[in-house]
């Protein structure tokens, strides 16, 4: 039995991408516990994949409908195509504000994101016609998704909750108690029911954790973790006495 | 847009067609019988080839992920289907009263050929994809999609082929779901009833188990990947 120190999405993200803001705290933090010494839980990594799909899939599309803009010139050739290498760059400085207009105070992330990647690309896809640059467009989000898997790999371990080949009465547990919080703690609901699992019956490796010190700045989680703490009534579910055993063995830390 | 062509099959956890080739004679009188409902259901021109695709649409949306999955899911899956005919029942339980040796020999055929059948027609979603005016956020996502679950099924079928036929029927049930509520996002595209939200949420799952690969493109294309690849996504209140 040992204890697991298991991190939030943000601050996967933190560790992994060089360019947000609390980055080198995050490493700070990370050399704390050494590599692979921090965890992270398969419903972390899926939301890290979910929020990196969102921004990557709505670029695709924006990006590829400038793309496809008609130029002036007679014929079938779409702007880009009409422009010179050297006229392009204006080309993407004028996309880069478009996209910083019609967004709204709560798509900050995605306008910062937008100007980094076209940043990056820029001395790439100005030498690019329009095919092979949609033909990159397609590929971009298995190439990021790739990217952070690496990153949590090397990174952290991987706790995967026990699944039904180790015994279907651990996943029967985990998805009562899931669908049981999920109209109240939305996405929250996963991460929880899989930390209850984690500390029921171990990870699918057969590790036990004795405790868990679960890292995160969101403090609406850690609200919606004293909530079902003290009244969702978790003892009418099939093993309700030992979810409210296990939830006293899970713990709430700042990171950095 | 040209139509995105897979065989004009669905893939279902019933190898019907290779149960012919993989079979032997003694066999041989189900395997007709496996042909004929082939036709009707998987193959698209059949008459109940929307029945299935129905099904597999509904599977689309499951709230599980696939570390929720069961034999119970599997085991429903497959009731799902031998309720739409009884000869699915009949082909089912004669499947159950084949070697453990037989079953893994079928079954690994089976994912095998639908392997190779994405594999083969990549080229084809891409240019389907590229000859397409504009697209939507799933259109975005689609052709990555499409490449992950081929890296995923192939990396279940090197699983399944190299345990042994006693410890492989877990693998065998597991591959069965994958194929059916991942795969049936690749169909839903093709009919043109796939939704944005449910091509998210299966690619989220799926890219947590998909293991490190590579799309082949070209080198200058590969070039701009490499310096994107590592761009970050931000929070909205930095």
């Amino acid at each position: 039995m040992e204890e697991a120190n298991i991190i939030d999405a943000e601050i996967v993200l933190d560790i992994v991408y060089h360019e947000r803001p609390m980055h080198l705290n995050a490493v700070d933090f990370l050399n704390r516990y050494g590599k692979q010494g921090l965890a992270i839980e398969s419903n972390v990594n899926r939301l890290c994949q979910r929020r990196i799909l969102k921004q990557v899939g709505r670029f695709s599309r924006e990006f590829g409908e400038m793309m496809g803009e008609k130029g002036d010139n007679t014929g079938n050739l779409s702007l880009w195509d009409q422009t010179h290498i050297s006229g392009r760059e204006k080309l993407l400085e004028n996309f880069k504000e478009k996209i910083g207009e019609s967004i709204s105070i709560n798509d900050i992330g995605y306008r910062r994101f937008v100007i980094s990647i076209i940043e990056r690309a820029k001395p790439h896809i100005i030498m690019m016609d329009r095919p092979h640059i949609r033909q990159y467009l397609q590929i971009i989000p298995a190439t990021l998704t790739d990217y952070l898997s690496t990153g949590i790999k090397e990174n952290f371990s991987y706790l995967v909750p026990v699944n039904s080949a180790d015994g279907k009465d651990t996943v029967n547990t985990r998805r009562e108690l899931y669908e049981y919080l999920s109209n109240t703690l939305g996405e929250n609901a996963m991460t929880i029911a899989n930390l209850i699992g984690l500390v029921l019956y171990g990870n699918s490796s057969g590790k036990k954790y004795i405790s868990i010190n679960f890292f995160t700045w969101d403090q609406k989680f850690v609200e919606n973790f004293g909530k079902i703490k003290d009244d969702m009534g978790l003892e009418r579910l099939n093993n309700g006495k030992q979810v409210k055993a296990a939830l006293s063995s899970i713990n709430f830390e700042k990171p950095y | 847009m040209a139509a995105f062509n897979l065989d004009e099959n669905i893939f279902v956890p019933v190898p019907l067609l290779d149960m012919k080739k993989s079979l032997k004679k003694k066999h041989s009188r189900w395997t007709g019988t496996a042909e004929v409902l082939y036709n009707q259901y998987i193959l698209k021109s059949g008459n109940d080839y929307e029945k299935m695709a129905d099904l597999v649409f509904s599977k689309i949306k499951i709230s599980k992920n696939i570390y929720d999955f069961t034999p119970e899911d599997s085991t429903e899956l497959q009731e799902s289907i031998n309720e739409m005919d009884g000869r699915f029942r009949e082909i089912s339980e004669f499947l159950s009263t084949l070697k453990r040796s037989e079953i893994k020999t079928v079954m690994v055929a089976c994912y095998d050929r639908t392997v190779k059948t994405l594999w083969i027609n990549r080229s084809n979603v891409l240019r389907d994809m590229l000859e397409k005016h504009t697209w939507n956020e799933a259109d975005a996502l689609f052709y990555s999609y499409f490449n992950m679950f081929i890296n995923v099924m192939s990396r279940m079928v090197i699983e399944i082929s190299h345990e042994t036929p006693e410890r492989s029927g877990n693998l065998i049930s597991m591959t069965g779901l994958v194929s059916v509520v991942y795969g049936g996002i690749i169909l839903a595209h093709t009919e043109g009833v796939l939704e944005y939200d449910d091509i998210l949420e299966r690619m989220s799952d799926l890219s947590t188990f998909s293991g490190t690969f590579n799309i082949g493109s070209s080198r200058r294309i590969r070039k701009a990947l490499e310096a994107t690849k590592s761009v970050s996504i931000f929070t909205d209140q930095e």
